[in-house]
């Protein structure tokens, strides 16, 4: 397999860059105070969280209602203009990768929280609104919104219906398709139409769970319903060390064998432990060749009775210790050594690309195995942390950009690690998406058929593919790259958000 | 009517291949146990695929088990409960309503239909519990969609479209599913004589509490005379999980909803949530009866809209199922937020008139659309759901 380490565009549209300044004129004229056109202040939104790749786009429009929306779809579809919906421009996939010859839609102005509804259990709110916005506005209540990226702070809701975000909560509470109740979606036409709304499903061909995940292709999203779930009243942390990784995978195993469901499980591995010890120094068991974080949620003594069970498939397993956190300060200290494994491995190399694949857990040592002799083969270290419940890896591959070909090596290398995903059963991404980053893999996974059956959809409600060109099909370029996320001088885009 | 029956994926795709070239539209159905859900469809022969049989894998602990689209649904539920497991969605089991046998369904179909029991508006529907298919176009192209894990986001996620499609945009021949952890103990608590508007809305409360029900439903005194020989309405009230948990969360839920909730005996609360996946046990053998999915707070303005003969709400209210021939249902459930399908017709039927929500036209143009997509000839299950589709 052939990989170039540069991701190729589709290239720009002489016949638009050249009617900018009209193009300009007339988007003003929809949202007055909302089009950004000066070519300084648009390299605020020359690219998302996937920061090896960036392009200046057109315009930027920052619309505040969805008429303004359908205003700006309408004009940009009879005028050929290209867009990029964008949220708060977290992707890790470049899902915001802006065009040339394109605009940015950005809904952050549309961040209102229009109605939390406890009566049904859901919350109404514009897309825009980031998703902790949603928990803070009924956490008083007793109630919170499940899905919780790690970018939760900063992500958007528009964009985590975009992207069907993740979290490490996935496990048991679903990902974002899991938790949406409705939406309000304006198509490339600047038609509006609802899917779902309060009820528990939507009645037709479920839209709703099509959209879901469809990386802005599709249309946009002006208004979403989310499922808001009562607050569990106990959580309890474990911290579990194990001699091997195979035995925490064991473990692991073990736990959904025995019919339990924690609310998270993840899995460091000593490389990312050392990194973590480094930087945090929380004193991990130095026989330790992985560490369990186990989570269980619900009433009181349904937790301590859980999390007595979990201990006793550890022991089984061969713990060396198993930590149960007694307050919420020492549940939170158990979680702060994952919490920094990416800021952590970002100390000890200079860059850092963070890949996303899924696989069949059974698979998890001979996978980790591989990944550490492709290690060696690829001459660049890897940090192993992993939400390992659900089977969704995110090797951290370190290098050095200032080194003539660590980033070529790096992509390869990441894209080495996909490709062992898809061979061994698994999926390309579990949670960041398909973006530009891996968007030239997807026939690692899908036969072309495959991927023909998918465009149809896209030509169904785009047919001049003007929404998000360049992401999730390779066909407009026959390279083959594994970017990830990018991270240079230790500095992460989005440095103050937590990396799971 | 020339029916097919073909054992292989390989011959299904020939079937399908023909079709499109001569053009002769297809029914698709398993065992036919929902023939009379939906609109009659225009296909003038069957593909039956209850010959692609057999579970191809299934790993209890990944949580995951691939099935040909005919394995009998009973096949996958006796499997899973050997290792402790199950469907999340208690897949809705209706046969019954038009006269046939209860446990003959097929994994497609379920599927296909996308009918959930009452565990449903707390563990999700068909269609988050389908990681993956393989499907059959309307032009005989085989393709796979999803994954085999249970977290993927890559490509669109056709399985989400498939569940409740009925057959008109592919015809699934292998479908991969999540399970879960079957609960080893469960416990139901019960309220005799509340009024429909009291009883709906301890359900509401109980769904409100971090006690994780897993079956809230209201019985009219009607209703509950059929399975329990009393005629006193019923809510009821079912938690699941380990024994210890169970047991404390049930002490909680009788004190959340306060006098009157008493323990259920378990064989008795099993019996009622099973006639709820089941819904005929529920009703009278005749009439017109309705599926309405809203808004639970709306339960009682809906069901005052509707003056149903008989009715059961599950879903804490999210749910009815009414026994009614109220003039312009699809209407009113629009009005209240919702949608109503209906599920037994009465004897004159005008094809004119929907069984599944009416589209509003720019719904309409996209589901068209999307159905040409797939399926560009329409030949597979054409009528089945809207006309023309």
């Amino acid at each position: 397999m052939q990989i170039l380490a540069r991701m190729q565009m589709p290239p720009p549209d002489a016949t638009i860059l050249a009617r900018r300044a009209a193009i300009i004129n007339g988007l003003r004229g929809l949202v007055p105070d909302g089009v950004v056109g000066d070519t300084e202040a648009l390299a605020a939104y020359d690219s998302d969280a996937l920061t090896a790749y960036r392009q200046k786009p057109l315009a930027v429009v920052l619309p505040k209602s969805a008429t303004q929306v359908s205003d700006v779809l309408r004009f940009c579809s009879s005028n050929h203009v290209k867009i990029v919906p964008r949220g708060a421009g977290t992707s890790l996939s470049g899902g915001a990768l802006p065009v040339g010859d394109g605009i940015v839609l950005g809904l952050s102005r549309m961040n209102k929280i229009l109605e939390i509804d406890l009566e049904n259990r859901c919350a109404v709110v514009e897309p825009g609104v980031t998703n902790l916005a949603i928990t803070r506005a009924c956490e008083a209540d007793g109630f919170y919104y499940a899905p919780d990226p790690s970018s939760q702070i900063a992500c958007t809701i528009g964009g985590n219906v975009a992207e069907n975000s993740g979290g490490i909560h996935c496990l048991k509470y679903g990902l974002t398709t899991n938790n949406l109740m409705g939406i309000e979606f304006a198509l490339i036409d600047g038609t509006r139409i609802r899917f779902g709304g309060k009820a528990h499903d939507s009645g037709g061909l479920d839209f709703l769970g099509l959209i879901t995940g469809s990386e802005g292709l599709l249309g946009v999203v002006t208004e979403v319903t989310v499922r808001l779930r009562p607050k569990p009243p106990a959580a309890q942390a474990l911290l579990i060390a194990f001699p091997t990784i195979e035995q925490a995978g064991a473990c692991v195993a073990g736990i959904i064998a025995a019919g339990i469901i924690p609310a998270a499980m993840e899995i460091m591995d000593r490389f990312a432990m050392d990194a973590i010890e480094a930087h945090l120094a929380p004193g991990y068991p130095s026989a330790a060749g992985a560490i369990l974080i186990a989570e269980v949620d619900g009433v009181d003594i349904e937790v301590l009775a859980t999390a007595v069970d979990i201990e006793n498939v550890a022991l089984r397993n061969g713990a060396l210790s198993c930590q149960k956190s007694t307050s919420d300060a020492e549940r939170d200290r158990i979680w702060a050594g994952r919490k920094a494994a990416f800021a952590a491995a970002g100390r000890i190399a200079p860059d850092m690309l963070c890949m996303d694949g899924t696989i069949p857990r059974r698979e998890l040592a001979a996978v980790l195995k591989r990944i550490g002799e492709m290690s060696t083969e690829f001459g660049l270290p890897v940090a192993n942390v992993f939400h390992a419940g659900d089977g969704n890896l995110h090797p951290l591959i370190m290098f050095d950009v200032m080194k003539t070909g660590d980033l070529e090596r790096a992509e390869e290398f990441g894209a080495a690690i996909l490709k062992l995903c898809v061979d061994v059963g698994g999926v390309l991404t579990g949670e960041h998406g398909v973006g530009v980053e891996k968007r030239d893999l997807m026939p690692l996974m899908f036969e072309p058929i495959d991927l023909a059956v998918q465009e149809r959809v896209k030509c169904a409600f785009d047919p001049g593919a003007l929404l998000n060109p360049g992401k999730v099909f390779p066909s407009l370029s026959a390279c083959v790259e594994g970017g990830a996320m990018h991270v240079h001088g230790g500095r992460l885009p989005f440095p103050n958000l937590p990396r799971l | 009517m020339t029916v097919e029956n073909p054992r292989t994926e390989q011959q299904t795709l020939e079937i399908v291949r023909q079709t499109f070239e001569s053009n002769a539209p297809l029914a698709i159905e398993g065992h036919a146990t929902k023939l009379q859900l939906g609109r009659k469809s225009t296909a003038t022969h069957v593909l039956n695929l209850s010959g692609l049989t057999g579970i191809t894998l299934y790993e209890p602990e990944e949580m995951v088990i691939t099935a040909r689209a005919g394995t009998p649904l009973a096949d996958i539920e006796e499997t899973l409960a050997r290792h402790g497991q199950c469907l999340a969605f208690e897949p809705g089991d209706v046969a019954e309503l038009w006269g046939g046998t209860s446990g003959a369904a097929t994994i497609g179909g379920t599927i296909s239909a996308g009918i959930c029991g009452p565990r449903r508006f707390s563990a999700g529907a068909a269609r988050d519990h389908l990681l993956g298919f393989t499907g059959i176009n309307g032009m005989g192209e085989r393709f796979k969609a999803g994954g085999k894990v249970v977290k993927n986001v890559t490509g669109y996620d056709l399985p989400k479209l498939a569940a409740g499609s009925f057959g008109t945009l592919f015809v699934m021949t292998e479908v991969t599913l999540r399970a879960v952890p079957r609960g080893s103990t469960a416990a139901y608590l019960s309220i005799e004589g509340l009024s429909p508007e009291a009883g709906l809305k301890c359900l509401r409360r109980a769904a409100a509490s971090p006690l994780d029900p897993t079956g809230l439903a209201y019985l009219p005194a009607m209703t509950a005379s059929r399975l329990t020989g009393k005629a006193h309405p019923v809510a009821i009230f079912r938690l699941e999980g380990q024994a210890s948990g169970v047991a404390a969360r049930a002490t909680e839920l009788c004190r959340t909803l306060g006098e009157g909730a008493s323990t259920l005996d378990n064989a008795q609360g099993a019996k009622i949530f099973h006639a709820l996946t089941r819904i005929a046990p529920l009703f009278s053998d005749a009439g017109e009866l309705w599926r309405l999915s809203i808004p639970p707070a709306n339960a009682t303005e809906m069901l005052a809209a509707l003056s149903p003969s008989s009715w059961a709400a599950d879903w804490a209210g999210g749910l009815l199922w009414c026994e009614t021939n109220a003039a312009q249902i699809h209407t009113l459930a629009k009005k209240a937020g919702g949608h109503a399908t209906l599920f037994r017709k009465p004897s004159v039927w005008p094809d004119s008139s929907e069984v599944f929500p009416p589209l509003d036209p720019a719904t309409r143009a996209l589901t068209l659309r999307l159905k040409d997509a797939f399926d560009p000839a329409r030949i597979l299950n054409p009528g089945r759901m809207y006309k023309d589709m």
